[in-house]
């Protein structure tokens, strides 16, 4: 963690589905630090969780010889979250349109839900190329009576 | 990781999940739902007093499983959800489309499990 304007903290997870866990307990001591009201805290967890899970499973197939880093980022007033893959071809979620989800469930299928949430739960979402590392960037405004570091 | 028990009373099946239900972990819980369809039971409940957190793996096994026991005619409901998770699902509007209890005691009463 570095102490400069922002707090930052970060994990390389490798690409299996156990990561996920892994993920959650390293986002909830990230954010539990930070004073995050906890029902806000399950949410931007599980916007994480969703965007890490798509990546870790349809874009490395699982494969644990891949990794991919996360990192939290703690602004004043702002946690923005930083996933970085050196998979090239994976989808560009900023990009991505959100399917009606009441089709989702009125039709009982199981896809689309998570990117769902990830929109309604973040604020920004954008995806940067970088040589050949793609990175995800989330923000969530805080809307804490005393933003605390 | 999740843990799964199953108790019967009066056609009732209670699946009582303990822990977190995510990518990993839904394949378990919707192999096990399988498992408890397939007894043709006249009601599922989900007691979810012990689940911690739910990704969307979980939550689409419950959205298919409802609608496979909603084909059956087999009564589907949650109870004991943290709230946490709850405003999850009202995000999704799921709370339209599920029945929820809010405890294991109205739920039994609702779905005729007492002994």
């Amino acid at each position: 963690m570095k102490q400069s304007q922002q707090w930052e903290h970060s994990i390389n997870l490798s690409c299996k589905r156990d990561s996920l866990s892994h993920l959650r307990q390293f986002a909830r001591n990230a954010l539990s630090k930070w004073a995050i009201p906890e029902e806000q805290q399950y949410l931007l967890i599980l916007a994480l969780d969703e965007v890490c899970a798509n990546l870790i499973i349809h874009a490395h197939c699982c494969n644990d010889a891949h990794a991919i880093e996360v990192k939290i980022i703690r602004l004043p007033n702002e946690i923005n979250f930083e996933v970085q893959d050196s998979k090239p071809d994976h989808f560009n979620m900023a990009l991505y349109q959100v399917p009606d989800v009441r089709q989702i469930i009125l039709e009982k299928k199981r896809n689309g839900l998570g990117l769902f949430l990830v929109k309604q739960i973040m604020d920004e979402i954008t995806v940067e190329q970088r040589g050949s590392i793609k990175i995800c960037r989330m923000k969530k405004k805080l809307s804490l009576p005393e933003a605390s570091s | 990781m999740i843990e799964i028990s199953t108790q019967q009373i009066k056609g009732v099946v209670i699946v009582s999940l303990k822990g977190e239900l995510d990518a990993s972990s839904a394949l378990a819980f919707d192999n096990k739902m399988g498992e408890v369809i397939a007894q043709q039971p006249k009601a599922v409940l989900i007691d979810c007093a012990k689940l911690e957190y739910t990704s969307s793996p979980g939550i689409g096994v419950l959205i298919s499983r409802h609608g496979e026991c909603q084909e059956k005619n087999i009564s589907f409901a949650l109870c004991n959800l943290n709230p946490k998770i709850n405003n999850a699902l009202k995000m999704l509007g799921l709370d339209q489309l599920i029945t929820i209890y809010n405890s294991t005691h109205e739920a039994k009463s609702a779905m005729g499990a007492f002994h």
